[in-house]
Order: structure tokens, then C-alpha cells, then sequence
């Protein structure tokens, strides 16, 4: 019989407590936060100007530098003094140029030793700076075919052929002196919420993970 | 029965029905609370709702859809788009070639892509992920796209950019229970994003994960906005929708090449037209060792990974894989 009795007065208990259990549920889901706020992974800006990439100024013709506000033609200067027997040696002028090309590490085996605004084919056949393919070609001749076939190189402006097509040539891309493509520094990573991104710069950062949270806008 | 309805109110009846009552209306203002958080801008317009499927659009149509688009360009961004919806060129067949021998993994396409399609920023969408491989294998578990590294391409190691494929066969089609993505005549890969209802079955389906999920209202800084819109491409997606990478088909089919490509920097990227057997493409497709990723999962895309007949340019002379010669037995 006692016992009846308690379990009848725990049951009206339980029952007296729902409602305010629902209550306090239903004030929290009013005035509770609305969203956790999550950190976003910083957003990593790129500059308009690292996207395009801009062929290099390769040289036209003739060829000209700047020099002391005026542009000169090579020849303009290396007309007034004869030019150095020796095809190659310690450079006073164009202390700049770096010569790294294998093989090919003199001057005039592209240079014309009279007429420097011309290059020089090795079966001395001159040609001019906006013809430089044809110098690369004596050499890389595999490389030239497939650059005239499009499989080599890169071509922009359209995919049609057509004038704004343009396919850029060798010195647009490649440095004479030095033609290796130079290492680049690469762009950031994504920046996935839940991703571990181990930095070369700060390789204890890590982003906030907390999958079972949702989404704030910051 | 009649004492029953002239029985006064009990205190404890009383008080149990308002406690009730109370609460059952505190629930119901509480459930229904998040609508006052509402941006009048998120609640679809009348002309959106019932505006038809893209395929089944009148020219009309089209034209009332392309302004709606400018108008909720300038509402949301405040500035004037050149809104555009270019179709499939007769007798064009797109098809993308990715150098593997070239790539070094700079991430210029990544951002260049970002920069022109608009998708959002935060969180992060990007159609391209370039993955960097250890050489000697094509085992994309043993990839990794969140390198950081002073410079690329770092040595003992190959780039894998992948985006969609424009597959010829595309599971991603096949399973969108609503058809909001198909194949265009050109063969790339479209979603009307007023169709799609986010279901991501596609996602699940693509097995170069090539789609990505709009899970919250994309942000989109105003001055980022590309403003050269096209209605299947780079429009201002709305939450909850399906997006991809789609070969640029705003630009690609007024004759330009896509942004990625223009933005290589060692032209390892080429895209042309793979029904002119003059074009780049169909050069390499002719000449040149191809490689086509997952090939076994039947998917037949649009998009060839290549190689030049030479090392790669990440590892030239250090680090090449050392295959031990088989020894005779």
C-alpha cells in the first residue's frame, strides 16, 4: 500500500516537472545565442595583378634599352667602339646578364659580334631580335616543332584562330641568358574549415575544428 | 454528465491548463522565431519561384531572367553587370590538356579561377585543387592540396591540378533527381542554379570531386565581383546550390580562352576545339603521352593530363625514383 502511494507521488513528480523542463527548453530556444560563433579561417587575399601573368618584355626590333631617359639601340653605343675579340669574358656592361644556358655560354654564338642589334645563327645567317625563335631552333629543334604545333608553349587570347590569338615566343616566357623556368613562390593553400594546414611560416597554426557546430557569418 | 459541466474550476486544473497553454505558445513563437531573422533578399521573388526549368525558357524568358539577374546584381552588390547567356557553337567540341611535365604548382589558375567565376569567399569555394604527388605513383591517396612552400615546385614531386572533367559520361548527370545539370551540346557540364535543389547527390556521385556545395549565403565583397555574367557560368549563386568549374563557358564560347589558362605561367594549361584537327588540343591528343585520371571508373572526361618526353621539370636531375633493375631469378 506505502509503496503504491510512492509511486504514485513520484509519477505526479515526473509529471510536474515536463512542464517546466519545456518551459525552460522553449526560453532557451528564444532567448538563447542564435548561432556559435565559429572562427573563420582568415581569407587569404590575392592580388588582381599575381593572377595575370604577363609575358616577359622580350626584346622587339630593333632592340632598345633605356638609358638616361632616351632609348638607344644597341647599336647606337657599339658603334663607337670595335668590338671585343674575345667571345667570352668577365662583362663590365650588362653586369645583370647571368648567363645559365648548359652548353651555350658565349656571346657570339647568338649575338652578332658586328651588328648587335642582330642575332646570329651558328651557319652565320643573321636574323632579327623579333626573329629569335629561329636561333632557339637551331638547337631545340624538337621543342620548335612542337611549339609550332601548339603543343609546346602557351597560346592566349582565344582558342580560335583568329586575331586576337596570339601564341607568345620563346623569350616571352623564357629568359635567354638564363631559360630555366625559376621557382615560384605558390599562392595559398585553401583554407578548408576542417583541414590541418601545416605552414612552412607557422607550422603550430591550426585552424579551429568543431564539426558539430554550424556555420556563423562573421 | 451535468455535474460535470457545472463542476467549477478547480485552482490546480487552472493552473495546469495556463502553465500549458503558456508554454505551448512560447513554444510555438520559439520555433517560429528564426523567421524574424529573415532577410526579405533570401525569400525567393514570385518571378524566381515560378520561373520555368532553363531548358524549357522562351528567348522572352531568357531575357526576363538576364534582368532579374542585373537587378539583384545591383541590389546585392550595388554595381552594373553585363549580363550574358552565350550558347554552344555548332560543331565546337571543348576539350581541356593539362601539361603534368609543365605544371609546377604555383596555384595561379586556383585564384585566377576564384577571381572570375564568383564564387564565394567565405567559406572557401574553389573549383580547381592542385595536388601535389609524390613521384612515381598516381595514388591520390598519397596527394596532398594544402602545401605551403616557399617556392614550387618543390623537389621529388609532381602537380595535379584537377577540376571537372566535362565528362562525356557523367555520373553527376545521371543522378540529379531534378535535372538541374546536363550536358550541353559543347560538352560541358551545366547547373541551372534556380533548378537545383542542393541534394548534393551530384557531389557524391562526381568522383573527381569537382562539385562544391553552396552551404551557407556565399560572401562576396563588392569590389570582387566579376561583373562579366554569364546566366549558366559565373552569376551570383544563391545558398543551397550546386556549383563547378564550367571551362569558363562565358568566355570559352565567345571565342576567349578560360581564366586559368590565361593566367599559367609555364603554359602548361591548353584548351581548344577538339572537332578542328588544326587546334592545339588535337596535336596533343595526336602526339603527346595522355593520361586520363580515374580512367577505370568509365567516365570519359573532356579534360587530358599530358607529358613532354623529358623529366619533369620539378625534379630535373635529384630525386628521380630510383627503380631497382629485376633481378634474373
Amino acid at each position: 500500500m506505502a509503496q503504491e502511494h510512492r509511486a504514485i507521488r513520484e509519477d505526479r513528480l515526473m509529471r510536474s516537472a515536463i512542464a517546466p523542463v519545456f518551459l525552460a527548453l522553449a526560453a532557451w530556444f528564444l532567448f538563447g545565442p542564435r548561432t556559435v560563433d565559429v572562427v573563420l579561417p582568415e581569407r587569404a587575399a590575392v592580388a588582381r595583378d599575381a593572377l595575370t601573368a604577363i609575358p616577359r618584355a622580350a626584346m622587339g626590333h630593333p632592340p632598345t634599352a633605356r638609358i638616361g631617359g632616351y632609348d638607344q639601340t644597341c647599336m647606337n653605343c657599339h658603334a663607337l667602339f670595335p668590338a671585343a675579340a674575345e667571345p667570352a669574358r668577365e662583362l663590365r656592361q650588362h653586369a645583370h646578364v647571368m648567363l645559365r644556358h648548359g652548353n651555350n655560354d658565349q656571346c657570339y654564338h647568338c649575338h652578332d659580334r658586328e651588328d648587335r642589334d642582330r642575332l646570329r645563327l651558328l651557319n652565320g645567317r643573321v636574323y632579327r631580335f623579333d626573329q629569335s625563335e629561329q636561333l632557339c631552333a637551331q638547337c631545340h629543334g624538337p621543342t620548335y616543332r612542337q611549339w609550332q604545333l601548339g603543343t609546346h608553349g602557351k597560346t592566349i587570347g582565344s582558342w580560335m584562330p583568329e586575331a586576337r590569338q596570339r601564341r607568345l615566343t620563346c623569350t616571352e616566357c623564357h629568359d635567354p641568358h638564363a631559360p630555366a623556368q625559376p621557382p615560384l613562390k605558390p599562392l595559398p593553400a585553401p583554407r578548408l574549415r576542417f583541414a590541418t594546414v601545416a605552414s612552412d611560416h607557422d607550422p603550430h597554426h591550426e585552424p579551429p575544428r568543431s564539426p558539430l557546430r554550424r556555420w556563423s557569418r562573421p | 454528465m451535468s455535474d460535470a459541466v457545472s463542476a467549477p474550476l478547480s485552482r490546480r486544473d487552472f493552473l495546469r491548463s495556463t502553465a500549458g497553454v503558456l508554454g505551448g505558445i512560447t513554444a510555438l513563437v520559439a520555433a517560429l522565431r528564426p523567421l524574424a531573422d529573415l532577410d526579405p533578399n533570401d525569400i525567393p521573388s514570385v518571378e524566381a519561384f515560378i520561373q520555368q526549368h532553363y531548358k524549357e525558357l522562351t528567348p522572352e524568358g531568357v531575357e526576363r531572367l538576364m534582368e532579374r539577374i542585373r537587378r539583384e546584381v545591383r541590389r546585392d552588390f550595388g554595381r552594373e553587370a553585363q549580363v550574358s547567356d552565350p550558347r554552344p557553337r555548332e560543331g565546337v567540341e571543348y576539350v581541356y590538356a593539362l601539361n603534368l611535365s609543365r605544371c609546377i604548382g604555383c596555384r595561379r589558375c586556383v585564384h585566377a579561377c576564384v577571381a572570375e567565376n564568383n564564387p564565394s569567399r567565405s567559406p572557401e569555394i574553389q573549383y580547381i585543387r592542385v595536388i601535389e604527388m609524390p613521384l612515381g605513383t598516381t595514388d591520390l591517396e598519397q596527394g596532398d592540396h594544402h602545401y605551403d612552400a616557399a617556392v614550387v615546385p618543390r623537389p621529388g614531386h609532381y602537380y595535379l591540378p584537377v577540376q571537372c572533367h566535362q565528362c562525356a559520361n557523367p555520373p553527376c548527370v545521371k543522378v540529379c533527381p531534378v535535372e538541374a545539370t546536363w550536358k550541353e551540346p559543347d560538352g560541358v557540364v551545366v547547373i541551372d542554379y534556380d533548378w537545383c535543389i542542393g541534394c548534393r547527390y551530384c557531389q557524391a556521385a562526381c568522383p573527381y570531386d569537382a562539385r562544391r556545395f553552396n552551404f551557407t549565403q556565399p560572401e562576396l565583397p563588392p569590389q570582387e565581383l566579376n561583373t562579366d555574367i554569364g546566366v549558366l557560368s559565373n552569376r551570383p549563386r544563391p545558398a543551397g546550390v550546386m556549383e563547378k568549374c564550367h571551362f569558363c563557358l562565358h568566355r570559352t564560347r565567345r571565342g576567349e580562352m578560360p581564366a586559368c589558362l590565361e593566367a599559367c605561367p609555364v603554359g602548361a594549361r591548353k584548351f581548344g576545339n577538339v572537332n578542328d584537327p588544326a587546334s592545339e588540343v588535337s596535336a596533343i591528343l595526336k602526339t603527346k603521352r595522355i593520361m586520363v585520371l580515374k580512367e577505370d571508373v568509365g567516365t570519359l572526361p573532356r579534360f587530358f593530363y599530358y607529358f613532354d618526353e623529358r623529366t619533369p621539370s620539378a625534379s630535373r636531375g635529384e630525386l628521380l625514383p630510383t627503380i631497382e633493375p629485376e633481378r634474373p631469378r
